[in-house]
Protein backbone atom coordinates (compact mmCIF):
# COMPACT_ATOMS: atom_id res chain seq x y z
CA UNK A 1 0.00 0.00 0.00
CA UNK A 2 1.35 3.40 -0.92
CA UNK A 3 0.40 6.45 1.04
CA UNK A 4 -2.01 8.69 -0.80
CA UNK A 5 -2.49 12.40 -0.06
CA UNK A 6 -5.27 13.24 2.42
CA UNK A 7 -7.38 14.91 -0.28
CA UNK A 8 -7.49 11.62 -2.20
CA UNK A 9 -8.81 9.79 0.87
CA UNK A 10 -11.39 12.51 1.44
CA UNK A 11 -12.53 12.45 -2.19
CA UNK A 12 -12.84 8.66 -2.14
CA UNK A 13 -15.05 8.81 0.94
CA UNK A 14 -17.09 11.63 -0.60
CA UNK A 15 -17.50 9.75 -3.89
CA UNK A 16 -18.69 6.67 -2.04
CA UNK A 17 -21.37 8.68 -0.28
CA UNK A 18 -22.19 10.84 -3.33
CA UNK A 19 -21.19 14.02 -1.50
CA UNK A 20 -19.89 16.45 -4.13
CA UNK A 21 -19.46 19.05 -1.38
CA UNK A 22 -16.01 17.69 -0.62
CA UNK A 23 -14.93 18.42 -4.21
CA UNK A 24 -16.51 21.90 -4.01
CA UNK A 25 -14.50 22.57 -0.86
CA UNK A 26 -11.25 21.22 -2.33
CA UNK A 27 -11.56 23.29 -5.52
CA UNK A 28 -12.79 26.31 -3.55
CA UNK A 29 -9.47 26.31 -1.66
CA UNK A 30 -7.51 26.92 -4.88
CA UNK A 31 -6.40 30.57 -4.59
CA UNK A 32 -6.37 31.55 -8.30
CA UNK A 33 -9.79 30.00 -8.96
CA UNK A 34 -11.19 31.76 -5.87
CA UNK A 35 -9.68 35.06 -7.06
CA UNK A 36 -11.63 34.70 -10.33
CA UNK A 37 -14.85 33.72 -8.54
CA UNK A 38 -14.83 30.15 -9.84
CA UNK A 39 -16.63 27.41 -7.93
CA UNK A 40 -17.32 23.75 -8.64
CA UNK A 41 -20.78 22.39 -7.88
CA UNK A 42 -23.57 20.34 -9.46
CA UNK A 43 -25.65 22.24 -12.02
CA UNK A 44 -29.45 22.20 -12.23
CA UNK A 45 -29.45 18.71 -13.72
CA UNK A 46 -27.04 17.38 -11.10
CA UNK A 47 -24.16 17.35 -13.59
CA UNK A 48 -20.79 18.40 -12.20
CA UNK A 49 -20.05 21.94 -13.40
CA UNK A 50 -17.75 24.87 -12.78
CA UNK A 51 -19.13 28.39 -12.66
CA UNK A 52 -17.45 31.78 -12.77
CA UNK A 53 -19.46 34.58 -11.23
CA UNK A 54 -19.26 37.76 -13.23
CA UNK A 55 -17.23 40.53 -11.59
CA UNK A 56 -15.56 43.66 -12.94
CA UNK A 57 -12.05 42.32 -12.43
CA UNK A 58 -12.52 39.38 -14.85
CA UNK A 59 -13.14 41.77 -17.76
CA UNK A 60 -10.57 41.79 -20.54
CA UNK A 61 -12.16 44.29 -22.89
CA UNK A 62 -14.30 46.96 -21.20
CA UNK A 63 -15.33 48.40 -24.58
CA UNK A 64 -17.60 45.53 -25.56
CA UNK A 65 -17.51 44.61 -22.58
CA UNK A 66 -16.08 41.08 -22.71
CA UNK A 67 -14.65 38.68 -20.16
CA UNK A 68 -10.87 38.09 -20.40
CA UNK A 69 -9.95 35.01 -22.43
CA UNK A 70 -7.56 33.99 -19.67
CA UNK A 71 -10.37 33.96 -17.10
CA UNK A 72 -12.54 31.78 -19.35
CA UNK A 73 -9.53 29.51 -19.95
CA UNK A 74 -9.03 29.16 -16.20
CA UNK A 75 -12.71 28.24 -15.79
CA UNK A 76 -12.34 25.56 -18.50
CA UNK A 77 -9.16 24.20 -16.91
CA UNK A 78 -10.84 24.12 -13.50
CA UNK A 79 -13.81 22.19 -14.90
CA UNK A 80 -11.42 19.67 -16.48
CA UNK A 81 -9.42 19.16 -13.29
CA UNK A 82 -12.57 18.83 -11.18
CA UNK A 83 -14.05 16.23 -13.52
CA UNK A 84 -10.84 14.19 -13.53
CA UNK A 85 -10.51 14.41 -9.73
CA UNK A 86 -14.07 13.19 -9.34
CA UNK A 87 -14.10 10.43 -11.98
CA UNK A 88 -10.54 9.27 -12.59
CA UNK A 89 -9.45 9.00 -8.94
CA UNK A 90 -5.86 10.21 -9.48
CA UNK A 91 -3.47 10.04 -6.53
CA UNK A 92 -2.08 13.50 -7.33
CA UNK A 93 -3.70 16.75 -8.40
CA UNK A 94 -3.99 16.42 -12.22
CA UNK A 95 -1.35 18.63 -13.86
CA UNK A 96 -2.04 20.37 -17.17
CA UNK A 97 0.33 19.39 -19.98
CA UNK A 98 -1.26 20.96 -23.04
CA UNK A 99 -4.49 22.87 -23.37
CA UNK A 100 -6.08 24.25 -26.51
CA UNK A 101 -8.85 26.81 -26.42
CA UNK A 102 -11.27 27.88 -29.14
CA UNK A 103 -12.94 31.20 -28.46
CA UNK A 104 -16.28 31.13 -30.24
CA UNK A 105 -18.09 34.17 -28.86
CA UNK A 106 -17.16 37.04 -26.59
CA UNK A 107 -18.02 36.45 -22.92
CA UNK A 108 -20.76 38.92 -21.97
CA UNK A 109 -20.89 40.44 -18.48
CA UNK A 110 -22.73 37.52 -16.90
CA UNK A 111 -21.88 34.24 -15.15
CA UNK A 112 -20.11 31.58 -17.22
CA UNK A 113 -20.70 27.84 -16.78
CA UNK A 114 -18.46 24.97 -17.85
CA UNK A 115 -18.76 21.22 -18.06
CA UNK A 116 -16.07 18.66 -18.86
CA UNK A 117 -16.14 15.16 -20.31
CA UNK A 118 -13.34 12.62 -20.14
CA UNK A 119 -12.56 11.38 -23.65
CA UNK A 120 -9.90 8.91 -22.66
CA UNK A 121 -8.33 7.99 -19.38
CA UNK A 122 -5.01 6.19 -19.45
CA UNK A 123 -2.74 5.36 -16.56
CA UNK A 124 -0.65 8.51 -16.95
CA UNK A 125 -2.61 10.80 -19.21
CA UNK A 126 -6.23 11.89 -19.36
CA UNK A 127 -7.78 13.67 -22.35
CA UNK A 128 -10.73 15.93 -21.53
CA UNK A 129 -13.11 18.04 -23.63
CA UNK A 130 -14.65 21.08 -21.99
CA UNK A 131 -17.34 23.56 -23.01
CA UNK A 132 -18.20 26.95 -21.51
CA UNK A 133 -21.46 28.78 -22.01
CA UNK A 134 -23.53 31.61 -20.59
CA UNK A 135 -27.31 31.80 -20.98
CA UNK A 136 -27.63 29.17 -23.70
CA UNK A 137 -25.68 25.93 -23.52
CA UNK A 138 -26.24 25.41 -27.23
CA UNK A 139 -24.25 28.58 -27.90
CA UNK A 140 -20.88 27.96 -26.19
CA UNK A 141 -18.52 30.90 -25.65
CA UNK A 142 -15.43 28.66 -25.65
CA UNK A 143 -14.30 25.05 -26.02
CA UNK A 144 -11.17 23.42 -24.69
CA UNK A 145 -9.22 20.23 -25.11
CA UNK A 146 -7.08 19.43 -22.07
CA UNK A 147 -4.35 16.85 -21.69
CA UNK A 148 -3.68 16.24 -18.00
CA UNK A 149 -1.01 14.18 -16.27
CA UNK A 150 -2.29 11.84 -13.59
CA UNK A 151 1.04 10.95 -11.99
CA UNK B 1 8.56 52.94 -30.04
CA UNK B 2 9.16 56.34 -28.48
CA UNK B 3 8.83 56.97 -24.76
CA UNK B 4 5.65 59.05 -24.97
CA UNK B 5 3.83 56.47 -27.09
CA UNK B 6 4.90 53.64 -24.74
CA UNK B 7 3.70 55.64 -21.73
CA UNK B 8 0.34 56.23 -23.42
CA UNK B 9 -0.11 52.54 -24.27
CA UNK B 10 0.92 51.59 -20.71
CA UNK B 11 -1.78 53.87 -19.30
CA UNK B 12 -4.35 52.38 -21.67
CA UNK B 13 -3.26 48.82 -20.81
CA UNK B 14 -3.56 49.53 -17.09
CA UNK B 15 -6.85 51.39 -17.41
CA UNK B 16 -8.56 49.33 -20.07
CA UNK B 17 -7.93 45.76 -19.05
CA UNK B 18 -9.28 45.15 -15.54
CA UNK B 19 -7.98 41.58 -15.16
CA UNK B 20 -4.43 42.56 -16.18
CA UNK B 21 -4.52 45.35 -13.60
CA UNK B 22 -6.04 43.11 -10.91
CA UNK B 23 -3.27 40.53 -11.43
CA UNK B 24 -0.55 43.18 -11.50
CA UNK B 25 0.82 42.77 -15.04
CA UNK B 26 3.30 45.39 -16.23
CA UNK B 27 4.24 46.23 -19.79
CA UNK B 28 7.99 45.98 -20.23
CA UNK B 29 8.31 46.73 -23.93
CA UNK B 30 6.25 47.04 -27.08
CA UNK B 31 7.78 47.03 -30.54
CA UNK B 32 6.46 46.27 -34.01
CA UNK B 33 4.73 42.90 -33.68
CA UNK B 34 6.14 42.10 -30.24
CA UNK B 35 5.29 42.60 -26.58
CA UNK B 36 6.99 41.78 -23.28
CA UNK B 37 5.02 41.73 -20.02
CA UNK B 38 6.17 40.92 -16.50
CA UNK B 39 4.00 39.55 -13.73
CA UNK B 40 5.37 39.90 -10.18
CA UNK B 41 4.46 37.08 -7.82
CA UNK B 42 1.18 37.23 -5.91
CA UNK B 43 -0.06 34.54 -3.50
CA UNK B 44 -3.41 34.56 -5.31
CA UNK B 45 -1.66 32.76 -8.21
CA UNK B 46 -1.41 29.49 -6.29
CA UNK B 47 -3.13 26.52 -7.90
CA UNK B 48 -3.18 24.29 -4.88
CA UNK B 49 -3.52 25.26 -1.26
CA UNK B 50 -1.50 22.24 -0.10
CA UNK B 51 1.47 21.68 -2.42
CA UNK B 52 2.12 25.21 -3.55
CA UNK B 53 1.78 24.95 -7.33
CA UNK B 54 1.34 27.89 -9.68
CA UNK B 55 -2.12 27.69 -11.29
CA UNK B 56 -1.99 26.87 -15.00
CA UNK B 57 -4.57 29.60 -15.57
CA UNK B 58 -2.02 32.21 -14.49
CA UNK B 59 0.27 31.18 -17.36
CA UNK B 60 -2.66 31.03 -19.79
CA UNK B 61 -3.91 34.48 -18.80
CA UNK B 62 -0.43 36.02 -18.97
CA UNK B 63 0.29 34.43 -22.37
CA UNK B 64 -3.14 35.31 -23.81
CA UNK B 65 -2.56 38.93 -22.79
CA UNK B 66 1.03 39.03 -24.07
CA UNK B 67 0.19 37.38 -27.39
CA UNK B 68 -2.78 39.74 -27.71
CA UNK B 69 -0.56 42.79 -27.18
CA UNK B 70 1.98 41.40 -29.69
CA UNK B 71 -0.84 40.93 -32.20
CA UNK B 72 -2.08 44.47 -31.52
CA UNK B 73 1.46 45.70 -32.23
CA UNK B 74 1.49 43.61 -35.39
CA UNK B 75 -1.70 45.04 -36.89
CA UNK B 76 -1.21 46.44 -40.38
CA UNK B 77 -3.65 49.24 -39.58
CA UNK B 78 -5.07 50.22 -36.15
CA UNK B 79 -7.95 47.98 -35.18
CA UNK B 80 -9.51 45.73 -32.56
CA UNK B 81 -8.56 42.08 -32.17
CA UNK B 82 -10.11 39.04 -30.50
CA UNK B 83 -8.49 35.71 -29.57
CA UNK B 84 -9.64 32.99 -31.98
CA UNK B 85 -7.68 30.12 -30.50
CA UNK B 86 -4.85 29.51 -28.12
CA UNK B 87 -2.64 26.55 -27.30
CA UNK B 88 -0.61 26.43 -24.09
CA UNK B 89 2.16 23.88 -23.48
CA UNK B 90 3.21 23.64 -19.84
CA UNK B 91 6.89 22.80 -20.32
CA UNK B 92 7.96 22.68 -16.67
CA UNK B 93 6.36 23.62 -13.36
CA UNK B 94 6.44 27.35 -12.66
CA UNK B 95 8.22 28.35 -9.45
CA UNK B 96 6.05 29.60 -6.59
CA UNK B 97 7.15 33.05 -5.47
CA UNK B 98 9.02 33.93 -8.67
CA UNK B 99 8.18 36.72 -11.11
CA UNK B 100 7.06 35.61 -14.57
CA UNK B 101 8.07 37.27 -17.83
CA UNK B 102 6.20 36.65 -21.08
CA UNK B 103 7.26 37.55 -24.60
CA UNK B 104 5.00 37.49 -27.64
CA UNK B 105 5.98 37.68 -31.32
CA UNK B 106 3.70 38.10 -34.30
CA UNK B 107 4.75 35.50 -36.84
CA UNK B 108 2.45 36.68 -39.61
CA UNK B 109 -0.21 39.32 -39.97
CA UNK B 110 -2.87 39.24 -42.66
CA UNK B 111 -5.82 41.58 -42.99
CA UNK B 112 -8.11 39.14 -41.16
CA UNK B 113 -5.87 37.06 -38.91
CA UNK B 114 -2.64 37.36 -36.89
CA UNK B 115 -0.49 34.37 -35.95
CA UNK B 116 1.44 34.81 -32.72
CA UNK B 117 3.90 32.78 -30.62
CA UNK B 118 4.57 33.37 -26.97
CA UNK B 119 6.81 32.10 -24.22
CA UNK B 120 6.81 32.57 -20.44
CA UNK B 121 9.83 32.15 -18.17
CA UNK B 122 11.29 33.27 -14.85
CA UNK B 123 13.96 35.52 -16.32
CA UNK B 124 15.91 33.01 -18.41
CA UNK B 125 14.31 32.54 -21.85
CA UNK B 126 16.36 29.33 -22.24
CA UNK B 127 14.33 27.80 -19.39
CA UNK B 128 10.74 28.43 -20.53
CA UNK B 129 7.88 27.49 -18.21
CA UNK B 130 5.19 27.59 -20.89
CA UNK B 131 4.83 28.35 -24.58
CA UNK B 132 1.81 29.53 -26.51
CA UNK B 133 0.56 29.54 -30.07
CA UNK B 134 -2.33 31.88 -30.70
CA UNK B 135 -4.35 33.27 -33.56
CA UNK B 136 -6.27 36.51 -33.38
CA UNK B 137 -9.04 37.81 -35.60
CA UNK B 138 -9.11 41.42 -36.68
CA UNK B 139 -12.65 42.41 -35.74
CA UNK B 140 -12.65 45.99 -36.99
Amino acid sequence: MSDVPPFVERLRAARASGDVGELTALMGAVPFAAFLGIEVAPGETGELQARMRFAEHVVGNPGLPAIHGGAIATLLETAAIARVLWEADPEVLPRPVTLTFDYLRSGRPADVHASARIVRQGRRVCTVRVAAWQEDRERPVALANATLLLC
Amino acid sequence: MDVAEFAKLTREFDRLVPLNRAMGMHLVSLEAGTATIRLPWDDRFLGDAADGLVHGGVLTTLLDTTCGMAAFMGLRTPGIIATLDLRIDHLRPATVGAELVAEGTTVRATRQVLFVRGVAHHGDPAQPVAQATATFAVTS
